[in-house]
């Protein structure tokens, strides 16, 4: 058997810093004498180095130039618009300063979109981690029928979020809807409502809305959550005497501590940027009764064509996300380090 | 969605060609047609017709569209149209596929219809990136100055002059729906639905309940007698669908009552040359009063949610006994597929104030050409023939609401839509009670102030006057940081 060919970039593989450099020691390899088949290598030039760092600069570049153009561009430049005046039918860009950042902060309808966003964040999110864990926890069980069970309720999730909008806003309509025809048959007229067209129903509507399609969500991460804890701590405690209530708050929730707090972070996220369900049930009315931030910023940037006004929203809106998403990982982290003591 | 009026075309003359040689072929071999073949063509009609039909015909109300199928070479001729979703889409399908018929020259002719709630917007993204991506726009009055002052769009009576057709006859033109087309005293736009907003009422339901029809003139005091004796949720009848939706049409439908309330000056929103917030005087209050209690007494369930196909629907079930909307919602009353009150509607103007003057509102929608176009001139010859006489007369024959003289005066319009002489008394009533939006290139931010507090009124989350005073501080501001106003 003939010599083993020589690894392409003089000896190495393709990755990066971490990357082992070619050694004089010959492979071992059964049933071969691999000692007097394989040449020595000598240490690498520093030419051929050069040459290896740049085949591995040619490999990265076209996703580099991908990041480049596709998001650090458009952050830049979204930055500079968010400092100047700019109208989609005058597109010039007039510096302002900090005027659109001083704007936002006062901007009675900023302040309205940020508190309907953060009552559907909490509502929505409460609800849907109250359901989905309620769910997980019963479908844990051996049920008849599971797997069925454990199908159909992520079926909503797997709807497009603009097919389940449109579905809802027919099933809503307060006339022709299936909603409120079931509600007048079971309780009566008194029971019957505009969900979407009344301020006090439309962003809690919504919120079911929201709730319906992504409990699942919530739901299948809590599911694999609870398949994946130990058995040992559970029969421990059924033996101690422990009530089933005293596992769950005992147990289950400390071992669970990470997937819940994973998938909230998750949703959080999500539900803060909600805009699909809001611009297809409401547009952010009645009124502005469910205008939420990110919907406010489409309306600013396309309806309204205040390009630069918009922009200083979503940096503000941006900067809003990240410390939030930034507590919550580091609550995570500091709560699992003390838990491991 | 994008549709190609040369594929539709081509797909209907295929299917029928080859059915005929298939037909003809059976006889000159003198055996019968195959039954199953004769079948297979049929089914292929059938759902031919089920997706491009309505495209192709004259009644249809609306387009099943599928993506474009012809492939563009370089130095072809297509025209991309930027429409809005409504009737007069398919209307105008029709008109673009026979005019492909003449104009071999044409490769396509590819129509991209939006909703009219995100059609400013994609227009407007279009034109500012200045690709040429759009040929032709179907541009709501309102949104033209902003076209023209930005210079996306074309001057049509200086840069086509080589071209243009001397027959065209634009003195023919209803100065209302001309004046739409312009800005600056430039011409931007060929009229195209010349719309107003008018009221429609149930002749039948009238006439049964012993009740005066209203007429130009009719006060809103009258009317709202006559609603008390409509209006009967029980058998399901109400008195009046009226857009309520949040929006700019909302605006328009109580401007009705506004403008109606006093004669100008009064009766504006802004002083036009100072553009001072005039809209929460004396005259504004009583009027949103007024317009607050009509929505809340007379409407269907869910009003603060109604909107075109609501209302129309409406009318067409037989629930509403009034309705005040543009009159491109007219001719789907009286088409007898969707309609149960064909033959049943009257037609007037909004009624009046207590002068009894009545206010409408304009709303035309104009053609007009990307001055980016990669083929102005063959974009402005399909618009001129869209809009020239004969072409406003096979439209409005279609169902659409030409704009020119000649077909007010015209019999056989006259007797196939009786509403053509509402619509001139609702030009007349709009230009008497100077019933316009705010004529500006940043229209929708100004409209904007008046849309939200005015939803926020008929939510009650504002009374009447707090909104009008809501109105009149963020527009006066918005208006100050523009320019347009001092002190």
């Amino acid at each position: 058997m003939g010599s083993l060919p020589a690894p392409p970039f003089g000896g190495v593989g393709l990755g990066g810093g971490g990357m082992r450099e070619a050694t004089n020691t010959p492979v071992a390899l059964p049933g071969v004498d691999t000692t007097s088949a394989l040449p020595t290598v000598r240490p690498t030039p520093s030419w051929s180095k050069a040459r290896r760092a740049l085949g591995n600069w040619l490999f990265v570049l076209p996703a580099i130039a991908l990041i480049l153009t596709t998001a650090i561009y458009p952050l830049v430049f979204s930055l500079r618009l968010s400092f100047s005046r700019y109208d989609l039918a005058r597109p010039r860009q007039i510096p302002v300063g900090l005027d659109n950042y001083r704007a936002a902060f006062a901007d009675q309808y900023v302040h309205n979109a940020t508190g309907n966003t953060a009552v559907f964040v909490v509502g929505a999110l409460a609800a849907q981690v109250v359901l989905g864990l309620a769910l997980a926890l019963l479908l844990n069980m051996r049920l008849p029928g599971r797997s069925v069970l454990r199908a159909a309720f992520t079926l909503p999730m797997m709807f497009s979020t603009v097919v389940a909008a449109m579905n809802f806003k027919v099933l809503l309509h307060p006339t022709y809807g299936l909603y409120n025809w079931l509600l007048r048959f079971v309780l009566g007229d008194g029971f019957v409502g505009d969900w979407l067209a009344s301020p006090r129903t439309a962003l809690p509507t919504l919120m079911v809305v929201d709730t319906w399609q992504w409990t699942p969500f919530m739901f299948l991460i809590f599911l694999a959550g609870l398949q994946a804890l130990p058995v040992e701590p559970f029969e421990a405690a059924e033996l101690d005497g422990a009530s089933k209530l005293q596992q769950f708050r005992d147990l289950t929730l400390p071992l669970m501590r990470n997937v819940i707090v994973a998938a909230v972070l998750i949703r959080l996220i999500d539900l803060l940027k909600i805009f699909d369900v809001v611009y297809i049930l409401t547009e952010g009315g009645p009124g502005i009764g469910s205008e939420t931030i990110s919907f406010l910023i489409y309306k600013t940037a396309f309806k309204f064509r205040q390009v630069g006004l918009a922009s200083a929203y979503s940096y503000l809106f941006l900067i809003v996300v990240t410390v939030l998403a930034t507590l919550a990982v580091r609550v995570l982290w500091r709560k699992t380090a003390s838990a491991k003591g | 969605m994008r549709v190609s009026t040369r594929w539709l075309l081509h797909e209907r003359e295929t299917l029928e060609r080859e059915f005929r040689e298939e037909v003809r072929l059976a006889t000159v071999l003198g055996r019968p047609i195959e039954r199953r073949r004769l079948m297979k063509y049929v089914g292929y009609s059938i759902a031919l017709f089920g997706a491009a039909g309505p495209a192709l015909l004259k009644d249809s109300s609306s387009v099943t569209a599928a993506p474009s199928r012809v492939a563009a070479q370089d130095g072809d001729v297509v025209i991309t149209f930027a429409n809005i979703q409504g009737p007069e889409d398919a209307y105008e399908k029709v008109m673009a596929t026979d005019y492909l018929k003449a104009h071999p020259e044409i490769k396509d002719i590819v129509f991209d219809t939006t909703p009219y709630n995100n059609g400013l917007e994609k227009q407007l993204l279009e034109l500012s990136s200045g690709q040429g991506g759009y040929d032709l726009l179907w541009t709501d009055e309102p949104w033209l100055p902003a076209y023209a002052d930005a210079g996306y769009v074309m001057d049509l009576r200086e840069e086509f002059t080589d071209i243009a057709d001397p027959n065209y006859a634009w003195e023919d033109f209803h100065p209302a729906p001309l004046a739409a087309g312009q800005w600056n005293d430039t011409q931007f736009g060929f009229p195209h639905q010349a719309n107003t907003l008018g009221m429609a009422y149930r002749k039948d339901v009238y006439q049964e309940l012993g009740l005066t029809e209203p007429t130009v003139g009719t006060t809103w005091t009258e009317f709202e007698e006559n609603l008390k004796k409509i209006h009967d949720p029980g058998k399901q009848l109400y008195g009046l669908t009226s857009w309520r939706q949040r929006g700019v049409l909302n605006t328009t439908d109580y401007m009705t009552v506004h403008h109606s309330w006093a004669p100008p000056p009064d009766n504006q929103f802004w002083n036009l040359e100072t553009w001072e917030p005039m809209m929460n005087g004396q005259v504004g209050q009583e009027a949103l009063a007024y317009y607050v209690h009509l929505m809340d007494s007379y409407m269907p369930p869910g009003a603060t949610d109604i909107e075109w196909t609501a209302m129309i629907t409406a009318m067409q079930q037989g629930q509403a006994g009034n309705m005040i909307n543009w009159t491109a919602s007219f001719a789907p009353l009286e088409d007898p597929s969707v309609s149960k009150v064909v033959g049943q509607i009257g037609w007037t103007t909004p009624p009046a104030g207590t002068n009894g003057q009545p206010a409408s509102h304009r709303g035309v929608w104009v053609l007009t050409i990307n001055k980016a176009s990669q083929h102005p001139q063959e974009t402005f010859k399909f618009a001129e023939y869209l809009t020239d006489k004969p072409g406003l007369m096979t439209y409005s024959l279609l169902g659409g609401f030409g704009g020119r003289n000649s077909l007010f005066d015209d019999p056989e319009i006259n007797a196939k839509y009786p509403y053509y002489a509402a619509q001139l008394a609702n030009f007349d009533a709009a230009a008497k009670a100077r019933a316009y939006r705010p004529r500006l290139p940043e229209f929708d931010l100004v409209i904007e102030t008046v849309n939200r507090n005015l939803s926020r009124a008929l939510i009650k989350e504002l009374t009447p006057k707090e909104a009008l005073d809501a109105m009149a501080k963020e527009s006066g501001d918005l208006l100050k940081q523009l320019g347009y106003r001092s002190g």
